[in-house]
């Protein structure tokens, strides 16, 4: 259990610039500790970490504060946890090349609870906003940790979701964990920090960069025990992701598409790689806790295979008129067009008749427009 | 006084075809920033706002025909004919210039239809410079039908005609 004074010491440290996080860790273990270096005489210094990383450790002893800088980063309610300490997160410890270092707002995923890394596209579908919804929500409400990456798309809209029934979410950032990156998604990163927390292996105040991103996707596998890929276009970030989850050993799960749709087609790739098919959360909760798991979670979830309000529901149905009623019914979680719709018909109803009923559902809350369309508004269950 | 008929087409993305995933390689920033060049408030002045499809290319072609040409102009006459004689007597010619008094003069409107327009208003978060033209747009389109009272379903087909927030504008991903 480090003391306040250990991570004051270990905070210096790793703040050095100018070498790596595994040397670092190298050299901790060889001294024994980072106030052990801190103390330690230029002589034993140089002969025991070479002339260059000494001059980098001496002229850190002389520039900075240990203690006020400590007291800024207590003040500013970031932790950290160094490779080897005893909160340090478990799975991570498991990776092929684990950060010397984690900061954190909010606390860490605990070991023993199971986590699920939800990612995919940042210009995702309908398709995928529904799935990143159902998925988030029904595994992040039963308790399992939900870790992705806070970006747009299937990443935040995940979170999100998870977040929103209950269950805690934690967000690996490329930039450092005091920079919400990107600012849109600003309510999921500060409820991420109430409900799990905002996690990160680069120095606070570190600002979002390109090449940033790529080590942080190692870390959001690392910390999970099964990845979920919502959409994925072929040779894309999110499949890179899967490479690093796959070299560590990780169980992957894609969610099949339709063919047409090259949003899909990552993912129906990987079923060739020999991914899992996440057909619903069931199916998750299955590899996680084995069989009999599914049933509970399935309970709650729509009735229909397309997730379309159970047509046994209280009279409302019948309270809408003839044209209503059948307009409706062609409607699904995928937006269709007006003129899909009029010629599922069969051309029945006049288009102008079709639109009109369609914002007559809309303001009844049975429907929604988005540029694909109109889909059926997905009451929440 | 309406003096031109302003009428200007636009792509929804920098590439053209969003929302149509499989061929659109516009990044979510680019779609927003592409679409929002165009302000909410010069949207709000427009009457119309719709969009347009793909065009296959057997439709091109085609023999396929709805209405001839001349069945809509009659069509287009008929209601010129109803406006004319709307507004004889006064110097306005066509719905369009219609302000919003001559607006509750003109296009009374029966209770339901007036509950609707309320809950049109605000379900799709209207201003008031477009309750007045959903008003005016629903009654040409009663017109071209030939109906003397504006309907719901005129009201609700005008409505189509208005940007909401929930297509292209509003979106985020």
């Amino acid at each position: 259990m480090k003391t306040k004074q250990d991570k004051a010491y270990q905070y210096w440290f790793l703040n050095i610039k100018g070498f790596g996080g595994k040397k670092k860790t190298a050299l901790l273990q060889k001294f024994g500790g980072a106030e052990n270096i801190y103390r330690e005489q230029e002589k034993t210094l140089r002969a025991g970490a070479g002339d260059d990383l000494a001059e980098r450790i001496l002229e850190a002893r002389r520039s900075w504060n240990i203690f006020t800088e400590y007291e800024e980063l207590c003040r500013q309610k970031i932790k950290f946890t160094c490779y080897g300490d005893d909160d340090y997160p478990g799975r991570l410890s498991e990776i092929p090349d684990p950060p010397a270092v984690l900061y954190y707002q909010g606390h860490l995923p605990g070991d023993e609870i199971p986590s699920v890394a939800i990612i995919g596209a940042r210009a995702c579908s309908e398709y995928g906003i529904y799935a990143a919804k159902e998925f988030g929500s029904k595994l992040g409400g039963v308790g399992i940790q939900i870790i992705s990456g806070l970006a747009m798309g299937i990443d935040g809209i995940s979170q999100e979701a998870a977040l929103l029934a209950g269950g805690e979410s934690f967000g690996v950032l490329g930039s450092g964990v005091d920079v919400c990156y990107p600012k849109s998604n600003r309510a999921i990163y500060e409820n991420c920090k109430k409900q799990g927390g905002i996690l990160s292996e680069y120095p606070p105040g570190t600002k979002p960069k390109a090449n940033l991103f790529p080590p942080r996707n190692r870390l959001i596998s690392g910390l999970s025990d099964v990845i979920l890929v919502i959409e994925a276009r072929e040779k894309s970030g999110t499949l890179i992701t899967v490479d690093m989850a796959l070299e560590q050993g990780k169980e992957v799960f894609a969610l099949p598409g339709r063919i047409t749709d090259s949003l899909s087609r990552g993912c129906n790739q990987l079923f060739r790689q020999g991914a899992a098919v996440a057909v619903g959360p069931g199916d998750i909760l299955e590899a996680l806790y084995g069989l009999n798991s599914r049933i509970n979670i399935e309970e709650t979830a729509p009735k229909n295979g397309e997730g379309r309000v159970a047509e046994n529901q209280p009279g409302w149905i019948n309270m809408l008129s003839e044209q209503e009623r059948q307009v409706y019914l062609n409607l699904e979680i995928l937006p269709r067009t007006p003129e899909e719709i009029y010629g599922q018909l069969g051309g029945k109803i006049a288009i102008q008749e079709v639109m009109g009923v369609l914002v007559e559902l809309c303001i009844k809350g049975l429907a929604r427009q988005c540029p694909e369309g109109y889909c059926q508004k997905v009451l929440a269950t | 006084m309406n003096c031109i008929n302003f009428i200007v087409p636009m792509n929804p993305c920098p590439c053209g075809y969003y929302p149509d995933r499989n061929q659109c390689s516009c990044s979510p920033h680019e779609i927003y920033r592409y679409l929002h060049k165009v302000s909410g408030p010069l949207l709000d002045r427009m009457d119309l706002v719709t969009e347009t499809k793909k065009v296959e290319i057997e439709n091109l072609n085609g023999p396929k025909r709805s209405e001839s040409s001349a069945e809509i102009l009659e069509r287009i006459m008929r209601a010129r004919r109803m406006q004319e004689k709307r507004f004889a007597g006064t110097g306005f010619h066509f719905n369009a210039d219609m302000g919003p008094a001559q607006v509750r003069k003109y296009c009374p409107l029966e209770k339901k239809e007036g509950q609707m327009l309320q809950q049109l208003f605000s379900a799709m978060n209207l201003s008031a410079r477009a309750y007045h033209k959903v008003i005016k747009v629903a009654r040409t389109i009663a017109d071209l039908e030939g109906s003397e009272r504006i309907e719901r379903r005129h009201l609700a087909e005008a409505a189509c005609y208005r940007k909401t927030d929930g297509k292209y504008w509003g979106r985020n991903g």
